[in-house]
């Protein structure tokens, strides 16, 4: 169980260092990282459960300029390490989105320590770039990339203690916090599992949404609404038909852009 | 072009760009960074002592904007570099001025575009995918591994073409980057979001589970999509007015949570 626990800690300290190069790559998105510690810990459908919800809710939190979002990265871990872990508890009787959103909800403050811990990383940088100055100062090349290593390496430590010391010390704790909870909050968590991920719709809509597509989005709506009555279709052929209608409308509208001008 | 630089120099920069955040300090945010990334053409230009400190010292200053657009600045100061080097008439400062007047605009173009529509864009079609598979998850795997493929398709192409592009173009990567238009990107996908959104919207959100709120429960999967449709325009409702998602998050809780004591 331990060498899980070390596994999946690796795998976080890793993945945060791209949280730092958060424009590069998704990988240390909740949709990646989800699934692939749960496809780790041999529990593959909580980690997607996890993912589409922490993904949803947190899509709009952006590292623009100095300013440092909740990290979600160890949110995800812990959550999915700990889900899938009551998960399999025998004799815990309730339903797995109940425990999903037990287990987010209890990872949410190992997400604002990850932050504090960041910010205080980010002050440590300001120190190494005076010692480079000095460096300069007395007429020496400064050793950039050994600053660059060691903070490197300072920051594996940190996505590795951030994920481990909420797991290995909360683990048997909140299982019996879950256990001591009455059975209405139980079932009413597992509601809400399913009701708010909405917010994360809801905010990406607020993102996309642009006056003159309003009738696109209410169209598209209204026709699969009303053709859902009728007959069943597979939703991938739906989605790949609306990623096409939008294509070919953006086709069109470039068509017509080019014979006006 | 190429006359100093190799090929293999600018290929080295471009791996080293993706720390650019590594050390990311409050004072002089990406400066070691930059340092670190240009590391291989200092040691291509100058191989002397003085030189070398003079060309990390350079670099050393404040910097900070998009990491994927960095790329377009950093090709533009190996050009302007390699042309000190070569006894045109280029001056440092010349390089400095072009850094700073340069950081600002790629800075808000990269955010806008990459932090507020592509990603979001990229996550709403993996999550799809994988609320699509809640039947069975067997191919759920396809959501992020579509989002990771369409993100970096982005990201890596804009990196590699800036660094390459400036590189070529010099100080008149300018141009080139208005016509990338990243902007109608944006409205571009918007769209495909907003159509793609409320057409799957019926079949994202079912209320499978029997002890859910069982007065919804009992009634046809399309009337459960139009709850769920006027709840999402309630909740839109309440982010224009400016409550956070977190805060809506845990109302939603603890508003089930008093609901199930009636």
């Amino acid at each position: 169980m331990h060498a899980d626990l070390l596994v999946i800690c690796l795998l976080a300290a890793f993945l945060s260092i791209d949280v730092r190069t958060i424009g590069g790559t998704m990988l240390s998105r909740p949709l990646v990282v989800a699934p692939l510690t749960g496809l780790l810990l041999g529990d593959a459908k909580t980690g997607f459960m996890v993912a589409y919800f922490i993904e949803l809710v947190w899509v709009g939190m952006l590292p623009v300029g100095a300013y440092l979002p909740v990290e979600v990265l160890p949110v995800t871990v812990v959550s999915v390490y700990l889900a899938s872990a009551y998960i399999h508890t025998p004799g815990l009787g309730s339903s797995s989105e109940s425990i999903i959103m037990f287990c987010i909800i209890i990872s949410i403050p190992v997400g604002f320590m990850s932050r504090w811990l960041e910010s205080h990383i980010r002050e440590l940088n300001s120190r190494l770039s005076d010692y480079l100055d000095r460096e300069m100062q007395e007429e020496r090349i400064p050793n950039v990339e050994m600053i660059q290593y060691m903070n490197i390496a300072v920051t594996l430590l940190k996505g590795f203690l951030v994920c481990f010391i909420p797991i290995f010390f909360g683990n048997h704790v909140l299982l019996n916090v879950y256990n001591s909870l009455p059975d209405n909050v139980k079932a009413s968590m597992g509601t809400s599992f399913y009701l708010v991920p909405l917010v994360g719709i809801a905010v990406v809509m607020e993102i996309f949404f642009m006056k003159k597509y309003t009738l696109h989005f209410a169209l598209s709506f209204i026709a699969v609404f009303v053709f859902s009555f009728f007959t069943r279709v597979s939703p991938f052929l739906i989605m790949a038909l609306s990623i096409f209608v939008a294509i070919l409308l953006l086709y069109l509208g470039r068509e017509k852009k080019k014979t006006s001008v | 072009m190429y006359k100093l630089i190799k090929k293999t120099d600018l290929l080295k920069v471009y791996f080293r760009l993706f720390l650019l955040e590594a050390s990311w300090n409050y004072e002089k945010m990406q400066n070691i960074g930059v340092a670190y990334a240009l590391i291989p053409v200092g040691n291509r230009l100058y191989p002397d002592f003085d030189g070398r400190k003079a060309f990390i010292g350079r670099n050393l200053k404040f910097f900070n904007t998009h990491p994927a657009m960095a790329a377009f600045i950093m090709g533009v100061v190996i050009h302007m570099e390699e042309k000190i080097k070569l006894g045109e008439p280029v001056t440092p400062e010349e390089i400095e001025v072009m850094k700073n007047s340069m950081m600002g605009p790629l800075a808000a173009m990269g955010d806008n575009f990459f932090w507020e529509y592509l990603r979001p864009f990229c996550a709403v079609l993996g999550v799809c995918i994988i609320l699509l598979c809640h039947e069975n998850y067997n191919f759920a795997f396809l959501g992020p591994l579509v989002a990771l493929f369409i993100y970096n398709a982005f990201g890596l192409s804009v990196r590699y073409s800036g660094l390459t592009k400036g590189y070529e173009n010099g100080p008149s990567i300018i141009n080139y980057i208005a016509k990338l238009d990243l902007r109608s990107m944006n409205e571009r996908l918007s769209l495909t979001a907003l159509i793609m959104i409320g057409a799957l919207f019926p079949f994202l959100f079912r209320l499978d589970n029997k002890n859910l709120l069982p007065w919804i429960y009992g009634m046809s999967p399309s009337i459960q999509g139009l709850f769920m449709f006027l709840s999402l325009l309630v909740l839109l409702l309440l982010l224009k007015i400016k409550i956070t998602p977190t805060v809506l998050f845990y109302g939603i809780t603890i508003g089930i949570i008093m609901y199930s004591y009636f």
